[in-house]
């Protein structure tokens, strides 16, 4: 199967030359997305290309395109020392936005224990509390 | 659902014994009890159209109506309702506690408000018939503040961790919310299993018109008629004799012998003021509770293992002689993330995101009006109390003594929430002559044959969800019209 290096932004998936310098990664919200999610959660995630773009797309829909679009401003401010306390909750929401969808939209959590660190989206609507118990 | 939906042209002129505005808690609920006593037919006439649980599932909406195009609103605080079958049934998150006693005699006990012209003893069996009808699950500790008579039918969800923890320390006060989330499936409806999305839940778990009374709308004595706007209402001698609906632009007229008026508390007011009815006072004292949004982080403990999305209810802060000077406040223990998990790995869950809901104090100021050229509903609302604003700020500052049995690493207030979706107040119930709309029974002062159901007949706030109040409320209304 065609699987890609996922959360470190498969640039050539998504009609980009390359990843270098942080600046080049927010020229487009795919990049800024996957770069954002290697970086929070600290591990070389993989997934395949297709599923990929699906989670993006979702994430983008669901925390709107604008909002993403704000945020990259506000993280390049903060990069040129120009942030404000207003653009750092922005940020800190964003980001914990990004790590629930990861969290909660992949098989993370049972990949986490494991070795593998290949992950399958889950989907736009997957059940949201993967934590839930029923039992008494 | 079986639904024997009538055109508005077959009905044009007809006679019922019941005509009944709007499909929502209220009327759907005294219409529960009252047709089995009906000898006659049952006009019910709503704006809204049909959305089967399936079709609001796909399109990922309860209605094609926006709540903001059924009013002008002149400020920017958003009243949320569902204009279609089932009413506020199709969208609402099932919380479900009663009102506190307190909660009836807020005049009588503290000197503010308005008393409820009875207690919470009359209102007792029919919150536990209300809490029957939609297999409410709940904790059977929780009548240590609200008592009762009869268990609740379904056994209390599974608490989170965190729950444990605060129902050992205080348990008095920290019980497992009431909801109508079944906690087991039902003969019409799964178990909750927690996905968070309670206005379109995707396992049709929750109570919903559809799947709570899934034969009422098809009894063989009832006729709906769909996507119909009642206008006005037509009265002489102290008797409402008709009413004046529109369908596709075309108006109709229906005659009947008892009405139910269950429109919401913005536009049943509406419809009474574009019928030239503006007894005490109608329209006035719009209010909802007061809400606030924080988010408590913690070490080492983890949160989300519960089986419904809010879990935990706290009364530490809802009942006692300062009420007197600042509102009651219920803390909502909560199974979901607004914000999102922690960022830090290997922490995310320990994180618990609450709610603080305290009441307001209705003013007459905060109102629905009409606009006298299209009689347009037009809400003027002014904003919220202080009285309101300081059961909220109290219940933070204390938080932390509060929460003295978790491991509490910080406390953020996250911000004031723009609305809690209840719409209350606008007729409420009273003795006639102190500015009351309706009576003990829920008739119309004036309008001797016109019941007035739903949450515009709340004569005070309380920090609890409204719905299940409503329900009880219309049960009791029937019942005493009925037997
Ligand atoms: C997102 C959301 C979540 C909520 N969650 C909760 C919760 O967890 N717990 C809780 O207790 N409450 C909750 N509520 C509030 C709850 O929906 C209301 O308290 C409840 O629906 C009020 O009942 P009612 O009978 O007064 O009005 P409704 O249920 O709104 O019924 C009014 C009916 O009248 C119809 N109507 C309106 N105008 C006309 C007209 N002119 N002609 C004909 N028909 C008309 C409407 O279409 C509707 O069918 C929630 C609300 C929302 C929006
Ligand atoms: S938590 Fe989920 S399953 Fe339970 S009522 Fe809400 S949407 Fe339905």
């Amino acid at each position: 199967m065609n699987r890609r290096r996922f959360f470190v932004a498969s640039a050539a998936t998504l009609g980009v030359a390359a990843i270098g310098t942080a600046a080049f990664v927010y020229q487009d919200r795919y990049s800024f997305i996957a770069e954002a999610v290697r970086r929070l959660m600290g591990h070389d995630y993989r997934v395949a290309a297709a599923q990929q773009k699906a989670f993006v797309d979702d994430f983008l829909e669901d925390y709107s395109d604008k909002r993403t679009a704000g945020l990259i401003t506000f993280q390049r401010g903060h990069e040129l020392g120009l942030g404000s306390s207003f653009s750092a909750y922005q940020i800190d929401r964003f980001e914990r936005e990004l790590i629930t969808h990861v969290v909660t939209h992949t098989d993370y959590l049972a990949k986490a224990a494991g070795d593998s660190h290949e992950l399958s989206y889950l989907g736009r609507y997957p059940c949201r509390n993967p934590f839930a118990q029923f039992t008494v | 659902m079986e639904l024997n939906r009538v055109s508005a042209a077959a009905v044009e002129g007809g006679h019922y014994e019941l005509v009944i505005i709007g499909s929502g808690f209220g009327s759907t609920f005294f219409l529960s009890q009252a047709i089995e006593k009906l000898k006659g037919r049952v006009l019910v006439i709503e704006w809204g159209d049909f959305h089967p649980w399936a079709w609001q599932i796909q399109s990922q909406s309860n209605t094609l109506i926006t709540p903001d195009s059924t009013y002008r609103n002149l400020g920017e605080k958003p009243w949320n309702t569902t204009i279609a079958l089932g009413g506020g049934m199709n969208c609402w998150f099932s919380q479900t506690p009663r009102l506190h006693p307190s909660d009836f005699a807020t005049r009588t006990r503290y000197g503010v408000g308005h008393d409820w012209p009875f207690g919470y003893d009359e209102l007792e069996p029919f919150y536990g018939q209300a809490e029957r009808i939609m297999s409410i699950s709940g904790d059977p500790d929780m009548a240590r503040v609200l008592p009762r008579s009869t268990p609740f039918p379904q056994p209390p969800h599974r608490g989170t961790a965190i729950d444990r923890l605060m129902k050992a320390a205080m348990p008095d006060y920290h019980f497992i919310t009431p909801t109508a989330r079944p906690r087991v499936a039902t003969e019409h409806r799964g178990a909750c299993c927690s996905n968070a999305s309670c206005n379109l839940c995707p396992v049709n778990a929750k109570f919903t018109a559809e799947n709570g009374f899934p034969t009422l709308f098809g009894h063989p004595k009832v006729d709906v008629v769909l996507k119909s706007q009642v206008q006005r209402l037509e009265y002489s001698g102290g008797q409402v004799s008709g009413v004046e609906f529109v369908h596709d632009g075309r108006t109709h007229h229906v005659s009947g012998d008892l009405f139910v008026l269950g429109a919401n508390a913005i536009q049943s007011p509406a419809i009474l003021l574009r019928s030239g009815m503006d007894h005490g006072d109608t329209g006035r004292g719009l209010h909802e509770q007061v809400g606030a949004n924080l988010e408590v982080f913690l070490d080492g403990l983890e949160n989300f293992d519960g089986s419904t999305i809010t879990t935990g209810l706290n009364y530490f802060f809802y009942d006692g002689d300062f009420r007197k000077e600042r509102s009651a406040a219920l803390l909502y223990f909560e199974n979901r993330w607004p914000y999102g998990l922690r960022k830090e790995p290997g922490r995310h869950r320990e994180i618990l995101p609450m709610m603080i809901a305290s009441e307001d104090l209705p003013h007459r100021d905060n109102r629905v009006t009409i606009d006298p050229e299209t009689g347009q509903a037009i809400i003027d609302y002014r904003g919220e109390s202080d009285y309101g604003k300081r059961g909220v700020e109290h219940a933070f500052a204390n938080l932390d003594k509060l929460l003295a049995p978790l491991p509490v690493e910080s406390i953020q207030f996250k911000e004031w929430r723009l609305t809690e979706s209840h719409v209350q107040g606008t007729l409420r119930m009273g003795v006639d002559g102190d500015g009351s709309v309706i009576d003990a029974g829920m008739i119309h002062h004036r309008l001797r044959n016109l019941v007035v159901v739903g949450t515009a007949a709340f004569p005070s706030c309380s920090p609890a969800n409204p719905s299940l109040t409503a329900a009880a409320l219309s049960l009791r209304a029937a019942h005493r019209l009925f037997g």
